[in-house]
This record gives C-alpha cells, structure tokens and sequence, in this order.
C-alpha cells in the first residue's frame, strides 16, 4: 500500500483520536462537550420531562407554587408558568405527582 | 521480535497511547453517571444487609435459577469498601474495569511493528463502536458484570499468547473460577482456551486445559443439582418483529419451547457480525418493510457488512494454509466466542449475553486488517485501490458508531438521574420502601448523590443524534 493509500485509511481513525482529544482536553478545562447541561427554571425542567432537575431544584428550596419563565416552546403560547402548569401541559403525570409531593397546588 | 519505533517511542507504547486517547474520555463518562436503580438498588441494599463476604458466597450459591455468588460478593466487598462513598466506589469500579479492558485488549494485540498501528487503531474503534459495547457502558447492576467477563476472557487470551509457564496455568485456572463463578458467560474463558490451544497459542498448558474441562463439568454437575436452569419465564426476549413478554412466550412455546431457543442462538449469532438483529429483534429489516430507514441502523450494518466480510475473507485464507498464520487465533478465538455465547443465549436474547463475543469481533478485525494490508503489497492496483476505499469507508462509518457511545452514555444517565427522582414515590407506591432507617438514609444518600451530578437534558442536542446512534 502506497503512504497516501495508508493515509487515506488513517483519516477517519485519526479524526476519530483528535476528537478525542478534544473530549479529553475540553473536560480538562470544565466544559465537557456531552456534559454541559442548559440551565433550567423549575417550569422548563418539568415541561422537558427532567424529573432530576425538578426533584434537585427542589431539593435546594425552589418554590414549587412560584411562576418561572420559560423558553420559547417550553410550555405552547407562554413565555412564564408555574411548575404544575407546565407538568400538565407536557402531560407528564410523574412530574405532577413530584411537584404535588413537594407543595405544589397551583 | 523487539518493538520497532516511530519518532524514538516503540510502536507498542504508542499503541497504549491510542488505548489510552480511546478510553480515558468513555471512562470520564462513567464517572458523570449516576449509580443505576433498576437491577442496581436491590443488589445494594442486599450488600447493606450482609454478614460477611463468605456467608454471602454460600447464601448466593444457593439460587433457583442462577449460579453467581462471586457477583454478590464483589457487590458487597465494594460496598464495604466504600464507607458511604458509593456513588464513587460502584461508578470508579466501572470506570477502571473499562480501563482495563482497554488496556488488555491492547495489550493481546501485540503491537510490534509500525504496520501494526493500523489494525490496532480500527480493532479499538471497532472495540467502542459495536453496539454490544454500549451496553457495557450504558448498564450497571451496579457492577457491569459482563464489563468483568470481557477483561476475564481477554486475560486468557493474554495468557494464552504468551510462552507456557506453570503461574500462567494456574492463572487461567483461577481466572476461569472467578469468571464462571460471576456469571454464566465465564465459561467463555474456557472456550477462548480451547480456541487458542487448538489456533496453537500454547501460554496455557494442555494439563490446565483438561484441569479446566473438569472444572467445566464440575460447574455443570453445580447447575443440574444445586441451582437448576433459567426458565421460559425468567424474562422477555426479542422475536422476529417484536418483544415477547414472559407470558406471551410461554402462551406461544410453552408446549414446544424448541423453536423459541432456535431462534434465540441463531438471532444471537447473527447479531455480532451483522448488528442485525439486536436484543432478539429485526428492528432494521422492520423499519425497510415500513420505508423509514433510520440512519444509525443503516449505518452500522453497512459497517458491519464490510467488516465481517474481511473477516471472513480472511478467515477462508488463514484457516486454509497448513502454516501458522498470526489472524488464525483471533479469527478462531472469535468464532469459537460467538458460537458460544449464542448457544447460552438459548433461553433470551440479550445484547449483553453477546457483548464478550463484540470484544472478540474487534480482536478478529485487528487481526483481518492486518492480514488484508499484509496481502496488499502483492495486489494489483485497482484491487488494492479496492482496498482502501473499503477500510477507509469502513473506518469512518466505525468511528461515526464508535463516538456515540458518549451520547449513549449520556442518555443513560439523564434516565438513571430521573429514575432516582421517583424512586422513593414509585417504592412508597409499591409497599417497598424499606422499614429500617440504615436503609432510608442510604437510600436518601444515594438519591442525594444522583440529583446533586450535573446530567444536561437531551431536548436541547441536535435531534440528528438519536437518528445516528439512538436512545
């Protein structure tokens, strides 16, 4: 095999290394680029379905009854809800029981 | 034969090099998961319970369907040694077990000359792309056992391809015991012996082989009398189009269960070489038959179609000559593997039952690569030309599989750090919440632990990603 026949096979395997090594040094310096979650209002986490960042945001003392605003598409025709109205909006029935667990009435 | 060198460095460390760039950023992704709940959370209380790691063994070798105590045991060791640091502990295990691997699939390779790059680059991103390596990643119970049976097999290999010495006997045997005793899959140790001793790999004697056979009828004989075998009923598997609960396959092979394992081997074997199908089920063949072709599934067939083709290739030419040749092992050792782990894949189909025999299918591509640029050198040009366009076709599509197994990882752990949301209502709700307050508090730590790890949720990446390399 000729040494650009051997490179051309090398290219995808290479990249593959570089990325990589992206990974690795991006993860050094405190963005990892799978790892960096978008941050969420209460709201918007219960009309993502992310029952983690409910019950976490939870956990630190967010009200559960508060409204939040939410982004574009969060919750359809709304740029703020409460918690709840974004659980029963995204139809997410554990959510509701998490957030009802927690206080939330409204 | 000593190591040849690039730029000053043996071709070998660089071979660690590129293990080590391979694995280091999949065991960062270990390290942001959450400890699993499902299959995980019963295991760990049990550990929090125990006595002592010896009544555990003899508690766990008593079971109706399984004979496994060496994974209770483990379980309990880490908890213990964990003194409330469990998240650490179990994920830290499971990271360095994937180092491990990594680390002894390399090492079997032996990298010696620059040539050899080239293969051993491809066999690790094969090694990470094959789909039954993400189950490797993506489950924990809360220890990825068939993660263990992998390293357990490629320590035999190691040992195998080394010259024979009466401490690598006995380390094959002692590997053999606490593979089998871990799970099921462990006999793959025996069966890579076999395969290497009769390829010619002769590190383990021919007196360690029929001790192991023995050992092999004595693990038996535990199953048939102490034990017993898994049933229809022990859990769902894939069938043709679909997923068959235990209820609908006994309703369906209760009379003549024949059928149902036939299929289980024969869709088992196919999986490995082909990615199709996957946990018992022709989900592409299902997808063309309704004209939406999903891209990922596209992707790696089309990969595995050219891979398991210079295998095969390769296979015909090596297992033909009367000479040694150096693919013949690991061509073998593959074979051997694959036709093994389908058979005890007879009552279910599980990707993971198969994961060891995708370790094995890497090991079989390092050595049909080398094998196929060995034989380019005598090709004409346009067959070589050929040639390339197939490795470097087949080594982009790889790595296009091989990098998703960081957004598997991923997707992984948003649903673990969501099951832990619910955990405590969903157990409450089903009368199952523990009395003892030890084991509310370690429940409540570990929820604590879960929640507290920053998992970014998967609305926000680019919808191509579950396209490629799915949920």
């Amino acid at each position: 095999m000729t040494r650009w026949q051997r490179t051309v096979v090398w290219l995808p395997l290479a990249g593959l290394l570089a990325f990589r090594l992206f990974l690795l040094a991006a993860s050094l310096v405190g963005r990892p680029p799978f790892w960096t979650p978008e941050p969420l209002t209460l709201s918007e986490a219960a009309a993502f379905r992310d029952g983690g960042e409910v019950a976490r945001l939870l956990a630190t003392g967010v009200d559960p009854n508060a409204t939040y605003p939410v982004r574009r598409g969060a919750v359809r025709g709304r740029i703020e809800a409460t918690p709840l109205e974004a659980a029963q909006a995204a139809g997410r029935d554990e959510i509701v029981l998490l957030l009802r667990d927690a206080g939330a009435v409204r | 034969m000593p190591s040849e060198r690039v730029w000053g460095v043996p071709v070998a460390t660089w071979a660690y090099a590129l293990a080590l760039v391979t694995a280091l950023p999949i065991a960062g992704d270990l390290l942001r998961m959450p400890v699993q709940v499902y299959d995980a959370l019963g295991e760990i209380l049990d550990a929090s319970r125990a006595h002592g790691l010896a009544d555990t063994f003899w508690a766990a070798t008593f079971n109706a369907a399984y004979l496994r105590p060496f994974r209770i045991v483990q379980i309990t060791a880490l908890f213990d040694a964990a003194h409330g640091h469990y998240w650490l502990a179990y994920r830290g295990f499971h990271a360095a077990l994937l180092l491990v691997v990594v680390w002894l699939f390399t090492r079997a390779l032996d990298v010696r000359s620059r040539a050899d790059l080239l293969p051993a680059a491809f066999g690790l991103t094969v090694l990470t792309g094959i789909h039954t390596f993400r189950t490797m990643i993506q489950e924990a119970f809360p220890i990825n056992h068939f993660l263990e049976i992998a390293a357990f097999v490629l320590v035999a290999v190691n040992l195998c391809r080394a010259r024979p010495r009466l401490w690598r006997d006995v380390a094959a045997l002692v590997t053999f015991c606490a593979a089998a005793l871990t799970l099921e899959s462990g006999l793959l140790v025996w069966v890579t012996v076999v395969a290497a001793w009769l390829a010619g790999w002769r590190g383990v004697s021919a007196r360690a082989l029929v001790v192991m056979t023995v050992l092999v009828a004595g693990y038996f004989a535990l199953r048939v009398t102490v034990t017993g075998m898994p049933t229809l009923v022990e859990r769902g598997s894939g069938y043709f189009f679909e997923r068959l609960e235990p209820a609908e396959i006994l309703a369906k092979f209760g009379d003549n269960p024949w059928p149902f394992r036939i299929y289980n081997v024969a869709a088992s074997a196919l999986s490995v070489p082909f990615a199709e199908p996957q946990g018992g089920v022709f989900g592409f063949t299902r997808a063309i038959s309704l004209g939406d072709i999903p891209a990922g599934a596209a992707i790696a067939i089309a990969t595995s179609l050219l891979t398991t083709g210079l295998i095969a290739r390769c296979a015909i030419g090596t297992l033909s000559r009367t000479t040694a040749d150096p693919a013949r092992p690991f061509v073998l050792i593959f074979g051997a593997v694959l036709a093994a782990s389908a058979v005890m894949s007879y009552a279910y189909t599980k990707d993971d039952i198969m994961s060891t025999a995708g370790v094995c299918y890497a090991l079989a591509v390092f050595a049909s690569v080398r094998w196929w640029l060995t034989r380019s050198g005598t090709m004409r040009a346009p067959a070589r030309a050929a040639l390339v366009v197939v490795l470097a076709v087949a080594g982009l599509g790889w790595s296009v599989r091989s990098v998703g197994i960081h957004h598997l990882a991923r997707s992984a752990a948003f649903k673990t750090r969501n099951d832990w949301a619910y955990q405590p209502s969903l157990w409450k709700a089903e009368r199952r919440w523990p009395d003892a307050p030890s084991e509310q508090r370690l429940l409540h730590q570990l929820r604590s632990d879960a929640l507290a790890m920053p998992v970014p949720n998967p609305r926000f990446q680019p919808t191509w990603m579950n396209q490629v390399w799915g949920e």
